[in-house]
């Protein structure tokens, strides 16, 4: 706003503030991307403006496309599992959690998951938000201008990716939520891992505050732009920490828990503004939120299977695929065929850290799922763009863009 | 699949009595089915009274928008081509309700987005993939594929290798892909020359094994096409 006034009184002072032949409400159009470093991914904003008004904000997708949700279908149900970590690159154990969930209920096996599974993916999938929204805090921050941020939240993230390279080998595509539990065992040093970053991040926290929350650059930039209303969330399909920061107070895991969320004591921080300030500290007080699951879980964490006993469903334990005659043939069936799921239809949605992500599986009693669908978080926040833009200014575009938190690859799929 | 009608786990129904009768009794021509899958409703509606049905169960408690997706059903005998599947949230009463209908392959289906204008995408999205046509929605343009793509990925007769990779002949007519209207692009222009992934011709019989659905069938595939 403060550039607003500054231009008219250019215009006062001499008549001509744009240098192109003085008229100020000339049309320009502008694209946005799809290479820019504040569209986090490969996004596409067609800008109309009007000196420096935004008239119009056409947003244009797909250039991530890979047809995620085609090439499922050619997958046994195990095999489309690593096809969900390459959807939301920056949460892809919340996506194993949601697409082994939705397996696990269309064969009807969601009670039968052994509780070190369950507590396990608490844990990861929690420690997975904190790790999603320091990216976001650090992109969004670096964005705006303030660049140490970004630097000390990749050093917490790191310790994240750490904890997941320890359970699964890998740092980002995991695939270690796996349909019937997890993929492996978690190792004895997890819990002290686990414990290590839990004493260490509430500092850290207060870190984040300390730099953004009274800073009076930030909240120059960030309150009173983009807001959207409680109707316009509702509307437009939006959910998790936008909606939230627009009062609408709703969270799957305290509304419609799974994965026996309904064990832990946590808030569900909600705000009225909804702003981009608003949303910044909603997702602000989710990192301590999600701490607080953390903690708890990890300390109800038990020991025993951490995979069901279904030899028809996960792969025989590898030493018995040497001395075990029937391990082996469960082994080969699994990897060559499959497991075939009686025909059905299920719909499983989780509290992503970007919103709602849910699992549309359509079984026709096949290896394969007939159809899967995503109904993807970014997709509807992405959608949810002209919104927070029009009427705007030119510099509030990149603020709404980082407020919205959306990742590419789970646009397009 | 959608004639199921057995609860398979002992769990309290998820959708009220209410509701349901009240689509019955308000609408007793449009409710063609009812499903109840692993504790979740489905019903299946006429493609005619799908607006009214979604605008009734939005004024009484459904109103959010949960997902909008369409399934392809090309070997389907009775009833249209295609499912929409609508799955619908109350946010008072924590409960949900799948909606179905019916569309046949050139029957247009009616746009919901006066009544949830996020549906704008999830249309978009099916008519790009599926090739469903919403007949009043705002803005019908392709969402993902590019403009003058040829073909519907998501159709199950669209080969997952695609179109352009194909032999031309049989099953993979070879389809001349128009990208858009820059001079370097347009038609007669070379623009598969060199460095474009699409002048790329596969390797004989290395894609044709995943063509098939049925995993026990694969090899008898193998080899054909290529």
């Amino acid at each position: 706003m403060a550039i607003e006034v500054a231009s008219e009184q250019l215009t006062v002072q001499s008549g001509q503030p744009y240098g192109d032949g003085g008229d100020p409400r000339r049309i320009t159009k502008i694209n946005l991307g799809p290479q820019h470093p504040s569209t986090h991914g490969v996004l596409r904003l067609i800008l109309t403006l009007e000196g420096e008004t935004v008239l119009e904000c056409v947003p244009d997708v797909g250039f991530l496309h890979t047809g995620i949700e085609k090439t499922a279908e050619f997958k046994t149900y195990h095999q489309a599992l690593t096809l969900t970590d390459r959807m939301d690159y920056l949460a892809p154990l919340s996506n194993n959690l949601g697409y082994s969930l939705a397996v696990e209920k269309l064969l009807g096996m969601t009670e039968k998951i052994p509780e070190r599974a369950v507590v396990g993916r608490v844990v990861l999938v929690e420690l997975q938000r904190i790790a999603s929204h320091l990216v976001w805090l650090g992109s969004s921050a670096l964005d705006l201008g303030a660049m140490s941020v970004f630097l000390y939240c990749m050093q917490d993230r790191e310790m994240i990716l750490d904890i997941f390279e320890l359970v699964s080998g890998v740092r980002l595509m995991t695939s270690y939520i796996a349909i019937g539990g997890l993929a492996a065992d978690l190792p004895a040093e997890f819990v002290t891992k686990v414990q290590q970053f839990v004493d260490h991040f509430p500092a850290r926290i207060q870190e984040y505050h300390n730099l953004l929350t009274d800073n009076e650059i930030w909240k120059e930039r960030t309150i009173g732009v983009g807001i959207l209303s409680q109707q316009q969330v509702i509307d437009y399909c939006l959910a998790g920490p936008i909606a939230r920061a627009s009062g609408l107070d709703w969270d799957l895991r305290r509304d419609m828990p799974y994965c026996g969320y309904d064990r832990y004591s946590f808030n569900v921080p909600t705000r009225t503004e909804g702003d981009v300030y608003a949303r910044y500290r909603i997702r602000m007080d989710e990192l301590t939120e999600s701490h607080k699951i953390v903690q708890q879980a990890l300390h109800a964490l038990p020991g025993g299977p951490w995979r069901v006993d279904d030899p028809k469903i996960v792969p025989p334990p590898k030493h018995e695929i040497g001395t075990s005659m029937e391990a082996l043939i469960h082994h080969f069936k699994l990897f060559t065929g499959g497991f075939r799921p009686e025909a059905g239809e299920v719909y499983q949605r989780i509290e992503s850290p970007r919103g709602m992500l849910g699992f549309y599986i359509v079984s026709d009693g096949g290896p394969r799922p007939y159809r899967m669908h995503v109904r993807g978080p970014s997709f509807v926040n992405v959608q949810a763009l002209p919104l927070l833009m029009q009427g705007g200014m030119l510099a509030d575009v990149v603020a709404n863009l980082a407020s919205m938190d959306f990742i590419l690859g789970e646009v397009d799929r | 699949m959608t004639e199921q009608t057995t609860v398979e786990e002992q769990q309290p129904e998820p959708l009220p009595r209410t509701i349901l009768d009240d689509l019955r009794d308000l609408f007793p021509a449009a409710v063609q089915a009812t499903a109840s899958f692993r504790a979740e409703a489905t019903v299946v509606v006429a493609l005619d009274s799908l607006l009214a049905v979604l605008a009734h169960l939005k004024e009484h408690g459904y109103n959010y928008l949960e997902d909008l997706t369409a399934v392809d059903w090309p070997e389907r005998e009775q009833g249209g081509r295609f499912d929409l599947v609508y799955q619908l949230l109350s946010l008072a009463s924590r409960q949900t309700i799948r909606l179905k209908t019916q569309v046949a392959e050139d029957e247009p289906a009616p746009t919901i987005t006066g009544i949830w204008p996020g549906a704008n995408w999830f249309e978009r999205e099916i008519s790009d993939l599926l090739g469903i046509e919403f007949s009043g929605h705002p803005d019908p343009r392709r969402l993902f594929m590019p403009e003058g793509w040829q073909g519907y990925p998501l159709r199950k007769d669209y080969p997952i290798t695609g179109y352009e990779r194909g032999s031309g002949s049989g099953a993979n007519p070879p389809v001349v892909h128009q990208y858009g209207s820059r001079p370097d692009q347009g038609p007669g222009a070379n623009n598969n020359a060199g460095w474009s992934p699409l002048a790329i011709a596969p390797a004989a019989g290395t894609r044709a094994k995943e063509i098939n659905r049925e995993g026990d069938e694969r090899a008898s595939q193998s080899g054909q096409g290529d």
